[in-house]
C-alpha cells in the first residue's frame, strides 16, 4: 500500500511525534534547535534571563502549533521565525521599543574598514545587547535575519523611513564601539 | 523572509550575519524542565476544558449501565417464583395429568396481594398475634420476624400441594377455599414482615434516643475541637441551651470567621501541595520515559459488551413433523397419552414461535500486543451471558426416560423445552397439560477466551477509528432454564453435569468504532459488535424436536485501554 509514497525523513518522524504530543520527540526537537535559537533570543533580549524567558515561551508555541507547520520551508526557519516574533512581542509588551537617543553622539565614529574577526561571540552579543531596544530590533532584523526595511516597518509598526534611520544609527553605534575597541587595543599594544 | 536591500549591505552586515546567524549557545540546563512543566500545565488545562464532556460521557455510561443492570435484574426477577428452588415444587402424586398439575390460583395471589397492600403497618403491629405466630419483641425483632416468615412460607408451600393445613393461621371461614387461604397466608406474611415496622416503632416509642445520641455526637465533636485549640464557644454549649439565641449572632460571626480562615488556610496548603507535586512530576518524567521505551508494545484493556442474543430457535427450517412422529409412538391405548401427544406438538410450536432474542452481556479483560504501528493482537479472558426468552402455555412431566434431566429431579413438571432437547422420549413418560401462559428464560453462561486482531487509524490528534475481528473459545459454565410459573421446575446444568448443550462453543466476531485518546496512556473505544457462533447451542440437533439454528449476538462494545509505559499520548 505504501509503494508509491515517499519514505518519511527523520524530520517528518520528529514532526509527527511532536504533533502526537510525545514528550521524548519534543525533547529531541528541543535538543536539535535549542542552541541556535538561544543565540537568536540572546540577540533580541537585553539579558540571558530574559532570553531564556523568550525561548521558553517560543518553544511552547512551537510545540502547540507544530500541527500548523505546512512544511513549505525548513523546520529551522519556521522555529526561528517563531522565536523572533516572540521576542518582538515580548519586548513590545514591556514597552522597550521606545527610541533612545543616548547613543547618537557616537554616530559618526564609524569606520567601514573595521573587521569582526578578532571578536568572540560573547563580545559581539554584548555589543548588540548594549544597543537600545529599538535599534537592536532593527539591526537584528535587517543585518542578521535579512528582512528589508519595508518588512521591518510592518513588523514593528513603524514606517520604512524610520526603520532605515534607526538602522543607520544602530550601525553607527556599533561601528563606534568597534572603533573604540580597536583604538583601545592599539593603545595597549603600543604601550 | 525576503532578502534585505543588499545594495546597502556592507562589510559590517555581512560579517555580523556570518558570525551570528548559525552561532550556537547552550541554554540553561533547567530550561527544558520549565518548558516541560509549561507543556504539562497546558495539557492539564486542555484536559480540564474537556473534563465537562468526559464527566457527562461517564455519567451517561453509568446511567446506561445502571439502566441495563436494572432492566436485567427486573427482567430476571420480576416473575414470582422464577428463582424458586426445585425443592419448593411438590412432586406430583396424582395419576391424571390435569389433576397432577393444579393450575396456580391467580385469584388467591391477587387476594393476597390486596390483603398485603391494604393492611397498614400500624394495624399489623397492634393486632394481637395469631396463634402459632411469633409475638413481636422489640428487644429482638429480627429472629422473631424471620421465624414467622419462615413459618408462613412453609405454610405457603404446603398450601400449594393442595393439603389444607393452616394450624398456624387464623381461619375464621377459610375452610378449603384456596382464595381465602392464600389471603390468610399473605396476611400472615404481612404481619410477620415487620422488622422495619419494629424499628419504626422503636423510634417512635423512644424519640429521645436519636436526639440524645445526636447531642452526644456534637458534644464529642466539640470536645475534639477544644483539644485541637480551635473550638468555638458556641459548639461547647448544648443545642437546647437557653440564652443561646442572644449570643447567636456574635458567636455565629466568630464561627464564620474561623471557618473562613480555616478554609483559606486549606486552600493555600492545597495550592502549595499542587505546586510541589507538579515540580516533582516534571523532574521524574525524564527518567520514567527512559525506562519506558522498551515496553511500549503492550497494553491492557477491559471491555463491556451489552447486546441482543438470538438463539435462532425455529429458524433452521427443520421439519417439526419428525417430532410428531416420535410422539406418535406413545401408546395409542391411553387417551391421556393421545391428548399429551396433541398438546406436545402445540407446545413445541408455541415455544418456537414465541422464542425472542434476549439480553446478552460480556466482560472481557484483554492484553494487547502491537504487531505493527497500527495493528494490535488482542487476547484475554472474559465472561459472557446469553439469554433467550420464550413463552409457553404448557407443562410437561416425565416419569421415566430423559437421561439429561434424570439427575435434576425432572419428575416434576417442566417446560416443553426440557423434553424437547432430550433424544430419548419414552412413549409412556410424558404428560402434557395446559396452564396459564408463563415466561421461560434460557440463560447460558460462558467463560470466553478471545483472540483477535485490531487495526487502528488516526482521525485527528486524539481521535481514532478501529476495526477488529477475532475468534473466541466459549466454555459453557452453566445453563439455566427458568420458568416464571411456580408450578414449573427450573433446570440448571453446571459445568460438570451431563448437559445437552455444547461444552465448547466457538464464535467469531467483528467490530468497529471510534476511540478517543485520553491523558495518561488511557483511551476509550466504542462501537458496534457482531458475534456469530459456529454451531448450534445444542450438541445433538438431529433428535431435537425444536429446530435449532446458529446463534448470533448484536451489541455495543465499550472498552477502556491502557498502554503500558508508552509515553504520554503515544499511539
Amino acid at each position: 500500500m505504501k509503494l508509491f509514497t515517499k519514505p518519511k525523513s527523520d524530520e517528518d518522524k520528529l514532526i509527527e511525534g511532536c504533533i502526537a504530543g510525545k514528550r521524548e520527540m519534543q525533547r529531541l526537537l528541543y535538543d536539535l534547535y535549542s542552541k541556535k535559537m538561544m543565540v537568536v533570543c540572546l540577540r533580541y533580549a537585553p539579558t540571558t534571563f530574559e532570553a531564556e524567558d523568550i525561548m521558553q515561551e517560543a518553544f511552547v508555541k512551537v510545540f502547540s502549533n507544530i500541527g500548523n507547520f505546512k512544511r513549505d520551508c525548513p523546520l529551522e526557519f519556521w522555529i526561528r521565525k517563531i522565536m523572533v516574533n516572540t521576542a518582538l512581542k515580548h519586548l513590545r509588551g514591556k514597552q522597550l521599543l521606545t527610541v533612545s537617543h543616548e547613543a547618537e553622539e557616537v554616530s559618526n565614529l564609524a569606520s567601514e574598514s573595521s573587521s569582526l574577526t578578532g571578536y568572540s561571540l560573547d563580545e559581539l552579543l554584548s555589543m548588540i545587547q548594549s544597543l537600545a531596544p529599538r535599534y537592536r530590533m532593527v539591526f537584528n532584523l535587517y543585518a542578521i535575519e535579512g528582512y528589508n526595511h519595508k518588512e521591518i516597518g510592518e513588523m514593528l509598526d513603524i514606517s520604512e523611513g524610520t526603520s532605515k534611520s534607526q538602522y543607520s544609527r544602530a550601525r553607527a553605534i556599533l561601528q563606534g564601539m568597534i572603533s573604540r575597541q580597536e583604538n583601545n587595543y592599539k593603545n595597549v599594544i603600543s604601550s | 523572509m525576503s532578502s534585505a536591500a543588499n545594495d546597502k549591505r556592507g562589510k559590517l552586515e555581512e560579517e555580523f550575519q556570518s558570525r551570528m546567524y548559525d552561532a550556537e549557545a547552550s541554554p540553561s540546563q533547567h530550561l527544558w524542565d520549565r518548558i516541560d512543566h509549561e507543556l504539562t500545565v497546558q495539557e492539564n488545562g486542555a484536559y480540564k476544558q474537556h473534563a465537562g464532556f468526559y464527566r457527562q460521557l461517564a455519567a451517561a455510561c453509568i446511567t446506561l449501565l445502571l439502566l441495563a443492570g436494572g432492566l436485567g435484574a427486573w427482567y430476571f426477577s420480576s416473575p414470582a417464583g422464577t428463582e424458586q428452588p426445585i425443592a419448593t415444587v411438590a412432586p406430583a402424586t396424582n395419576s391424571g395429568p390435569a389433576a397432577t398439575l393444579s393450575a396456580p390460583s391467580e385469584e388467591a395471589e391477587m387476594a393476597g396481594a390486596v390483603a398485603a397492600t391494604t393492611t397498614p403497618p400500624k394495624q399489623a403491629e397492634r393486632k394481637a398475634p395469631a396463634p402459632g405466630a411469633t409475638e413481636i419483641n422489640p428487644a429482638a425483632p429480627a429472629p422473631a420476624a424471620l421465624g414467622a416468615i419462615a413459618e408462613a412460607s412453609s405454610t405457603t408451600s404446603r398450601s400449594k400441594t393442595g393439603v389444607t393445613d393452616a394450624t398456624a393461621l387464623p381461619q375464621p371461614d377459610a375452610g378449603n377455599d384456596p382464595v381465602a387461604e392464600m389471603a390468610a397466608v399473605t396476611l400472615t406474611i404481612a404481619e410477620t414482615k415487620t422488622p422495619d415496622a419494629v424499628e419504626e416503632a422503636v423510634e417512635k416509642e423512644n424519640p429521645l434516643i436519636l436526639s440524645r445520641s445526636l447531642r452526644q455526637t456534637i458534644a464529642a465533636l466539640s470536645a475534639t475541637e477544644q483539644q485541637a485549640g480551635n473550638s468555638p464557644a458556641l459548639l461547647q454549649q448544648p443545642f437546647a441551651a437557653k440564652g443561646a439565641e442572644a449570643k447567636a449572632t456574635d458567636d455565629f460571626r466568630k464561627l464564620n470567621e474561623q471557618v473562613m480562615a480555616h478554609a483559606k488556610r486549606m486552600e493555600e496548603e492545597q495550592k502549595a501541595r499542587l505546586l510541589a507535586y507538579n515540580e516533582a512530576a516534571a523532574s521524574k518524567k525524564d527518567s520514567e520515559k527512559e525506562n519506558s521505551k522498551g515496553n511500549s508494545r503492550w497494553s491492557l484493556g477491559m471491555a463491556y459488551a451489552p447486546g441482543y442474543f438470538n438463539q435462532n430457535i425455529g429458524s433452521s427450517g427443520q421439519d417439526m413433523s419428525a417430532a410428531s412422529d416420535q410422539m406418535s409412538l406413545m401408546p395409542s391405548s391411553s387417551s391421556s397419552a393421545s391428548i399429551s401427544s396433541l398438546y406436545m406438538d402445540e407446545a413445541r410450536e408455541e415455544y418456537a414461535e414465541n422464542a425472542d432474542p434476549g439480553f446478552s452481556f460480556g466482560f472481557e479483560a484483554k492484553t494487547g500486543f502491537k504487531l505493527g504501528k497500527k495493528l494490535k493482537l488482542l487476547t484475554g479472558l472474559g465472561f459472557l451471558q446469553n439469554t433467550t426468552r420464550s413463552r409457553s402455555s404448557y407443562m410437561v412431566q416425565e416419569s421415566l426416560g430423559n437421561s439429561y434431566a434424570r439427575g435434576f429431579n425432572s419428575s416434576g413438571p417442566s417446560t416443553v423445552f426440557i423434553p424437547s432437547i432430550s433424544s430419548n422420549l419414552a412413549a409412556d413418560s410424558l404428560y402434557v397439560t395446559r396452564t396459564p401462559e408463563y415466561k421461560v428464560n434460557q440463560r447460558h453462561r460462558f467463560l470466553t477466551v478471545p483472540v483477535g486482531l485490531q487495526y487502528e487509524g488516526n482521525m485527528g490528534k486524539d481521535w481514532f477509528w478501529y476495526g477488529g475481528a477475532g475468534v473466541a473459545a466459549n466454555i459453557l459454565l452453566q445453563t439455566t432454564i427458568l420458568a416464571s410459573s411456580a408450578e414449573v421446575e427450573d433446570v440448571a446444568y453446571d459445568l460438570q453435569d451431563d448437559s445437552p448443550f455444547r461444552k465448547l462453543q466457538w464464535s467469531g466476531n467483528v467490530s468497529g468504532g471510534v476511540g478517543k485518546r485520553l491523558g495518561g496512556n488511557m483511551s476509550v473505544t466504542v462501537g458496534p459488535e457482531f458475534r456469530s457462533y459456529f454451531n448450534t447451542l445444542l450438541a445433538e440437533t438431529e433428535n431435537a424436536p425444536l429446530p435449532q439454528g446458529r446463534p448470533y449476538a448484536v451489541g455495543l462494545n465499550m472498552a477502556v485501554n491502557y498502554e503500558l509505559n508508552a509515553g504520554k499520548k503515544s499511539r
